[in-house]
């Protein structure tokens, strides 16, 4: 796989890179569209939050009053807006040729905004998402509090998996709703009193090998618990969605696909082992963006601060053998190299 | 479910054609016509036409219970019957020479599925997909949908019609919570077929929620007919049910409208879709099939024994940071070694008591020595703190005890260790031996080879083991003389003192030896004391008919005499006892001469073996230095190994004497070579007693029964039995105690019955006795009857005393009889009763018994029908809170609101049109005024707008009915509402007490629920109509009013310009 980062995320910026933030401005804000920072007295600048960090009621009430708040912005809101615009325009077109105008509208825009030439960057997209499906935010600050990375992943994944819904011709906004709101509690089983850095690495070994979790985490001496927390937490998460979500969704089948998130179609996988091939595109969606995103920070945050492309190559450069997802990998292929027309079976 | 089964398809009815047959064939298919069919095959398919009486077909074949599936040739007009009786496929046989139709077969027969159309339909070519999640937005992918249909010459009415009837009965299953979304709907063509096919999830699908689909078109419950109207539109249909994905997928078919149309007729294929009586069979079959698979799995249990060992429970974790703490086996193995150690080198001391040196010294000789050298202090401080635990040390003892015991049993371990002895031996030997030593040997063996072997007993009497008479002693000696290995054919007896007749036949056998050869000392001795007498004799006359006396005769002579004469002497003192058995008491062979005879022989072979057809001196001229040395210790070593298997032991100081002197060794080498030899057996036989020890019995162990699992098996069964006798004898004494019981009651009534009896005799003995006192005294009484015997005449009074006391007597006589016949009835009673009580108490048992298997039968089935009934409760609770998020989404819940705003907004009409007509009447009256000095322009203008007002309040009349009437309409509609909701709360009721009942509910609720919903739907389009209309009056009356307006205006400016 890829491991290259195409820029550097993040080096400390000079004071003249840095923008005064007002205290009105920042309580409007739910996530950060940029890098938040805090002059002190003593001159130094403290880098408060990343771009894309949740930022809960208390600290914006806190840091609201701040006459010292500077930022660097990353999320580009004038694309984020136009993208929101572009999507409620399609879904609220009532003439079937204006809805399919729109919807090709949106999809060419999309689709070209997040090519290298597109100034489009997944955490722009991942901003839109949020507005559009509004995440749970409950869950979302739990995320950020346990363990920052999975948050960050949630941001990615959830954006992800619109985006492969989109493009494999799932178009009902009340679906890519649930979608985006069932992706977010992928990882929600990771969090819990074991989790730790291994168990995290051992997630991302299982993507290239099935049973390199286990190995990994028994290779480097991990605790009893951490390899159980690694084996069962597609099952704790998916029994806290249901308690959780279960009652809300309108298409709770959904949740399955946190069950099965580390099944293969050929039985390597866990924690049922299952064989999976006669699986649904629904099905398949959210396995294929949990393991397109990374859990390795630096790279994690180098494909949010991308186009798709970065993400997409350093996804096929693994092998998806035993992923029952080849349909959606055709299908997003398609739609990434051509103008958007009905999708054709691969 | 029936793919387990071998292919048995009655031929009922059509004709069966080549590509049919072909495929039957290819599946080993049996085919039987309906004149071979006999009651008890296990038939899985029926192939007829499609013009069958499908209802007497399935009675009479039984073909939903057996999971029969119906094959139907021809067209089927009466899909539900058919589809009822398990018929499961209808097809054109002239499809089958297609590649589809094959595919069709495939299907069918094998269960073969996919959701994946490509999968499904590998000849598909291009294509497309669309999802539904909203069934009301689906009206643009259904236009690409025919599109894509007609540009393939394909049916788009029928394409149109398949898909919506189809997605509409896939609806109506999410809506039951059967089915969940989104559809995936995907369609291509093969360039000969359009396929359209249609997936989704779903839940526990039975064929019942199929089959009711296949009605006739209804107007009123669309669900009852929409897949019969598929199956009409397409040239095929396929419904398909994965369960282990639990998929349903709905597959239509149509061949292009130009070309060869293989497909005559509509053409279905139902797989994989059960009924729920089918499924239940299912699983009452396997669990039958689980059941027994358990109670083999217990059984097989039964003869296993459990993981661990009871000695782990006396000996814990070891505790401490030592190398023991990551070896628990090597610990627990180093505490068994030291206790049998200890045992073996302090057999009255106390483990207790050992010191560290002590144990260093013990763990020292521990087999594994590697192991040992890993060991640290505080290991061996943990190996002293176990054995010094009485309990630990005890437990060890004893179970060490048990495994020597087995082992000692087994006759291969014992028999390997001698092996492993006599290895030993021979290789310390053999390792040990210089080359001089071995020429001496070889020497030796050459000049010894010719002496000849004597046998005790005397020759050619090898198998006789001989009982030599002696003088005659209380203590007769009974000594066995074995002159062979082999098998004794008679016994003879020895008679004499046992001692000087031990010493004597020992010495004589050493004395033909070559240890005494010359020793006269030791002849003389052996002649002089030990002989019995006739020997003596006997050997004075050898001596003297050699022309010697006896203090002259040589060992040669001796030996002579011990070849020729001994044997003769011996018949003279011998007799046969056959009968007497002598004890296995064996005198020890001579190894001298065997070792040699053996060294020669394996010397012999092996030079044989190296050079066939050499003589010994051209195969020594041929052998180089290196390779007779090899050759020799070769020899040596399997000579010794030989001579040492074949001294078991018993006699270690003759094996030592022996060996010393054929191999040139001193005794205390050779020794330290035995015992060194016997320590190493000693350390394996060790390891083995340890490493059984810890190690599980094995199956043949059981069989044995020499393990203590095997002893454990047997006490467990003799105490199951005891138990089993101890029931007996309890049910045995319950039953005593009861006849005892019943026996005391007889006996009580019998006491109180004797009483009676004996009070009445007495009482009336005591009447007598006083009626006889009274009337006739007995010697008086005695004296009259003599008389009257004696023809003697007796007075008339006496006569009458005397008749009055013989008939007292026979009174008294006749209460006798019955007091017998009494005493006889009751114990005629008593027997009956006894009888009685102990069939009563049989037919107790008998009743306990069957009740007991009976309550013992409900438990399990109570057990399974709680599983069933949770199972199903489970289910139906699902679909209550389904049903009820349903119907709480449903238009019903808002129906109260959106009347209240209609009232409303009727409310706020009413007050408009009262408004409008207060302004209207207003205006007429102003228009009068202004009309009375009008002019006819005027007059006419006013007209005009009377007629338009009349008009106007025409329709602002027709408006207020119209308002009424939805007023009406409106309350009618609460009405309904209000009944619906008393419906939806009676269904709720009907659920729960559904699930009380736990009878299914499904697709029939559901409908109804649809149905109420549609209901509602209506009202809710009819009450938007009606607001539609009271709206268009409102607009009406606007523009009524601007037209008055307007008017108004005009007639002002007239009044204004006259």
């Amino acid at each position: 796989m890829s491991n290259s980062i195409t820029n550097p995320i993040w080096s400390p910026p000079t004071l003249g890179e840095l923008q005064n933030l007002e205290g009105e401005q920042l309580v409007q804000w739910e996530l950060a569209p940029g890098d938040l920072y805090l002059k002190t007295n003593s001159g130094k600048i403290l880098r408060l939050k990343r771009a894309g960090d949740f930022l809960e009621l208390p600290w914006r009430e806190k840091f609201k009053a701040s006459k010292n708040l500077l930022w660097k912005p990353f999320v580009q809101t004038d694309k984020v807006s136009d993208l929101v615009k572009s999507f409620q325009h399609w879904q609220q077109a009532q003439d079937p040729v204006d809805y399919e105008l729109a919807k090709n509208q949106f999809m060419e825009n999309l689709r070209l905004g997040l090519r290298p030439d597109g100034g489009l960057k997944m955490i722009d997209w991942s901003f839109a998402c949020r507005e559009l499906f509004k995440s749970d935010s409950q869950l979302v600050e739990e995320f950020q509090n346990k363990h920052v990375v999975l948050y960050r992943r949630g941001l990615l994944v959830s954006s992800l998996a619109v985006l492969l819904s989109l493009a494999s011709g799932y178009h009902d906004p009340r679906f890519l709703k649930e979608i985006y709101h069932v992706s977010w509690w992928l990882d929600a089983g990771l969090i819990h009193d074991d989790f730790s850095y291994w168990v995290s690495l051992a997630c991302q070994e299982e993507r290239w090998r099935p049973g390199g979790g286990d190995a990994l985490l028994k290779e480097n001496g991990a605790s009893e618990k951490e390899v159980n927390l690694f084996l069962e937490h597609p099952r704790f998460g998916y029994e806290k969605a249901i308690e959780s979500l279960g009652k809300k969704l309108e298409y709770p089948e959904l949740l399955m696909s946190i069950l099965r998130h580390h099944e293969k179609s050929d039985g390597t996988g866990f924690p049922e082992g299952m064989s999976l091939s006669v699986m649904s595109d629904w099905e398949t969606l959210m396995m294929m963006a949990d393991n397109m995103v990374d859990y390795r920070e630096e790279v994690l945050e180098d494909h949010l601060h991308n186009g798709i492309l970065t993400l997409w190559k350093a996804f096929q450069a693994r092998p998806i053998e035993g992923l029952p997802v080849h349909r959606i990998v055709e299908k997003f292929r398609f739609w990434l190299r051509h103008p958007h027309v009905e999708v054709l079976s691969a | 479910m029936s793919t387990n089964r071998p292919y048995l398809i009655l031929h009922h009815a059509g004709d069966i054609q080549d590509e049919l047959q072909e495929y039957l064939d290819s599946l080993q298919a049996k085919v039987v016509e309906l004149d071979g069919y006999e009651s008890g095959m296990e038939l899985t398919h029926i192939i007829t036409t499609g013009e069958q009486d499908y209802n007497s077909l399935g009675r009479m074949f039984n073909t939903v219970e057996d999971d029969i599936k119906i094959v139907a040739l021809g067209v089927v007009k009466d899909y539900p019957s058919f589809i009822a009786n398990n018929g499961r496929f209808i097809v054109d046989q002239k499809w089958f020479s297609d590649q589809m139709g094959k595919v069709a077969l495939d299907k069918f027969f094998k269960g073969q599925a996919s959701v994946h159309l490509d999968e499904n339909f590998p000849s598909m070519k291009e294509g497309s997909s669309f999802k539904v999640t909203n069934h009301l937005r689906i009206g643009n992918d259904m236009d690409r949908l025919s599109a894509f249909v007609h540009s393939h010459d394909g049916s788009v009415v029928n394409v149109r019609t398949y898909v919506d009837h189809a997605l509409y009965y896939l609806f109506y299953l999410k809506q039951a919570g059967i089915g969940g979304a989104p559809f995936e709907v995907d369609y291509g063509h093969t360039g000969h077929e359009t396929i359209v096919q249609i997936h989704l999830p779903v839940k526990n699908y039975v064929a019942e929620y199929l089959l009711d689909s296949f009605g006739e078109p209804n107007g009123q419950d669309p669900l009852r007919y929409l897949l019969a109207i598929c199956a009409q539109s397409t040239d095929y249909m396929e419904v398909q049910y994965i369960q282990s994905a639990s998929k349903l997928v709905l597959t239509g078919l149509w061949q292009n409208k130009k070309g060869v149309r293989t497909l005559r007729f509509g053409s279905l294929l139902i797989n994989q879709v059960f009924t729920t009586a089918q499924i239940e069979r299912n699983i009452e079959q396997q669990l039958m099939l689980a059941k027994t698979k358990t109670a083999e799995e217990l059984e097989e249990l039964n003869n296993k024994s459990l993981p661990g060992h009871l000695l782990e429970m006396v000996m814990p974790e070891t505790g401490h940071d030592g190398y023991l703490k990551d070896h628990p086996d090597l610990a627990k193995n180093l505490v068994a070694f030291a206790i049998d150690k200890w045992k073996e080198t302090n057999p009255d001391q106390d483990i207790a008591q050992v010191t560290e040196t002590q144990m260093m010294d013990m763990l020292t000789d521990y087999f594994d020595a590697g192991e040992i050298a890993n060991l640290q202090e505080v290991d061996v401080q943990h190996v002293m703190d176990r054995v010094r635990k009485n309990n630990v040390s005890q437990a060890y003892e004893q179970e060490i005890d048990r495994v020597r015991g087995s082992l000692k049993d087994d006759e291969k371990f014992q028999q390997s260790l001698k092996d492993t002895f006599a290895d030993k031996v021979a290789e310390k030997i053999s390792g040990d031996f210089d080359e001089a030593n071995m020429a001496e040997l070889i020497k030796g063996t050459q000049a010894e080879l010719d002496v000849p072997v004597v046998v005790s007993g005397g020759a050619g009497e090898g198998d006789a083991a001989i009982m030599v008479k002696g003088k005659k002693a209380k203590d007769d000696m009974i000594q066995k003389i074995s002159g062979s290995i082999d098998s004794e054919i008679e016994s003879q007896m020895i008679k004499g003192s046992k001692i000087k007749t031990d010493d004597f036949v020992m010495r004589i056998s050493q004395g033909i030896g070559d240890q005494v050869k010359g020793d006269w000392k030791y002849k003389s001795n052996l002649v002089d004391t030990l002989a019995p007498k006739k020997v003596q004799d006997h050997l004075t006359r050898f001596a003297t008919k050699m022309g010697q006396t006896l203090d002259k005769l040589t060992s040669s002579d001796l030996q002579l005499f011990a070849q020729s004469e001994l044997p003769k002497i011996m018949d003279e003192f011998v007799t046969v006892d056959e009968s007497f058995v002598i004890p296995e008491t064996v005198l020890p062979e001579l190894p001298d001469y065997k070792f040699q005879s053996i060294f020669k022989n394996e010397l012999q072979a092996k030079m044989q073996q190296l050079y066939p057809g050499k003589s010994a001196d051209e195969a020594s001229g041929l052998i180089t230095p290196e390779e007779q040395e090899k050759l020799l210790r070769e020899v040596l070593k399997t000579s010794v190994k030989k001579i040492v298997a074949s001294n078991p032991g018993t006699d270690e100081a003759a094996l030592i004497k022996t060996l010393s002197h054929y191999l040139k060794g001193s005794e205390a080498d050779i020794k330290t070579i035995i015992s060194g030899s016997r320590e190493e057996v000693k350390k394996i036989e060790s390891a083995q007693v340890i490493e059984k020890l810890f190690s599980p019995p094995t199956q043949s162990g059981n069989e044995g029964g020499n393990s203590g699992d095997a002893a454990n098996g047997i006490l467990i069964q003799r105490l199951r039995q005891l138990e089993s006798e101890f029931n007996t004898a309890k049910g045995q004494l319950e039953a005593a105690n009861t006849e005892l019981k019943v026996l005391k009651d007889a006996r009580n009534q019998m006491h109180k019955i004797d009483v009676k009896s004996k009070d009445a005799v007495n009482a009336m003995m005591a009447q007598e006795s006083e009626a006889d006192a009274a009337l006739l005294p007995m010697n008086q009484k005695m004296q009259m009857i003599q008389d009257l015997a004696s023809g003697k005449e007796i007075n008339p009074e006496d006569a009458q005393r005397l008749k009055e006391a013989l008939e007292r007597e026979q009174q008294i006589l006749q209460a006798a009889k019955q007091a017998e016949l009494d005493i006889k009835k009751a114990k005629l009673e008593m027997q009956q009763k006894e009888s009685f009580f102990a069939q009563e108490i049989e037919k107790a048992n008998r009743a306990l018994k069957s009740r007991d298997i009976v309550v013992q039968k409900a438990k399990d089935g109570l057990a399974l029908m709680m599983a069933k009934k949770d199972k199903e409760i489970s289910d139906l609770n699902i679909k209550v809170s389904t049903m009820v998020g349903a119907m709480n989404n449903s238009p019903q819940a808002n129906n109260a609101q959106k009347l209240r705003a209609l009232e409303q907004e009727k409310q706020s009409m009413s007050r408009l049109v009262e408004v409008y007509k207060n302004k209207l009447t207003s205006m007429a009256s102003n228009m009068e005024k202004q009309g009375s000095s009008s002019s006819p322009k005027k007059d006419e203008e006013v007209r005009k707008i009377t007629m338009d007002k009349q008009r106007a309040e025409v329709a602002l009349q027709a408006a207020q009915k119209d308002l009424t009437k939805l007023k009406s309409r409106m309350e009618l509609d609460q009405a309904e509402t209000q009944r619906l909701r008393a419906e939806k709360s009676r269904l709720e009721e009907a659920l729960k007490s559904a699930i009380s009942t736990s009878g299914p509910i499904g697709a029939q609720a559901s409908a109804k629920t649809e149905d109420q919903s549609g209901k509602l739907k209506k009202l809710e389009l009819d009450l938007a109509m009606e607001s539609q209309r009271a709206g268009k009056y409102e607009i009406s009356i606007k523009e009524l009013e601007a037209k008055v307006a307007e008017l108004t205006g005009a007639l002002a400016k007239a009044g204004s310009n006259p």
